[in-house]
């Protein structure tokens, strides 16, 4: 397993533990004020986890031959095939937008199913790295 | 798993130049060693570009180390 993989493995467990939990706690619904601090938090959080599990992986990969950050032609092609299916899913999603909105929704709804689409398609977009990663593209 | 129609004889190459490893021959062209395990699996065709560097690497064509099935 390449570094690459490894890292887009860290991500997807970072990206459905942070917003896993941000969604469970914004499921039932609250104020406008306390979504926003939550969802700015959210996204500290993550980019916490991310840079610690990175300077982890790169660590770790001093102690192999696989220089960290080190990326070929294949990984730049399964790299633009996942960055494709995430587009993909995210053009799919935004399509539930105006439907949302015109059906009266709430901006916090309309916040989180935003928020959701993207955490989907970021989703999408590392889960496709991994598999592409392990099984070829 | 995706699969490519495109044959190679690298393993046999490989060992042919004195069992040299995969690490090895990914030094040598430039590539990771995930890319030759795929490459060898019949997971990954290569890129003209590298395959003339793998080819160079054993002395060899493009078309002696690798081929195509329909």
């Amino acid at each position: 397993m390449n570094y690459a993989t490894k890292s887009s493995i860290a991500a997807f467990a970072a990206l459905i533990v942070v917003y896993g939990g941000y969604f469970v706690w914004a499921w039932p619904g609250h104020r406008a004020a306390d979504v926003l601090a939550h969802m700015i938090g959210a996204a500290i959080l993550m980019t916490i986890i991310m840079v610690a599990l990175e300077i982890a992986l790169a660590l770790n990969s001093r102690r192999t031959s696989e220089p960290a950050g080190r990326i070929d032609e294949r990984d730049a092609v399964v790299g633009l095939r996942s960055a494709r299916n995430g587009y993909y899913t995210l053009i799919a999603l935004v399509w539930c937008v105006p439907f949302v909105a015109l059906a009266g929704a709430s901006p916090v709804l309309l916040a989180n199913l935003c928020l959701g689409m993207l955490v989907m398609a970021e989703a999408v977009r590392f889960g496709s790295r991994i598999a592409y990663g392990s099984s070829g593209v | 798993m995706t699969a490519t129609k495109v044959t190679n004889r690298l393993r046999a190459l490989r060992f042919a130049h004195g069992e040299m490893t995969q690490q090895q021959l990914a030094d040598r062209v430039d590539l990771t060693r995930q890319t030759i395990v795929a490459i060898e699996k019949g997971h990954y065709a290569p890129s003209l570009e590298a395959a003339f560097r793998i080819a160079r690497v054993f002395g060899a064509t493009v078309e002696e180390v690798f081929g195509f099935s329909d």
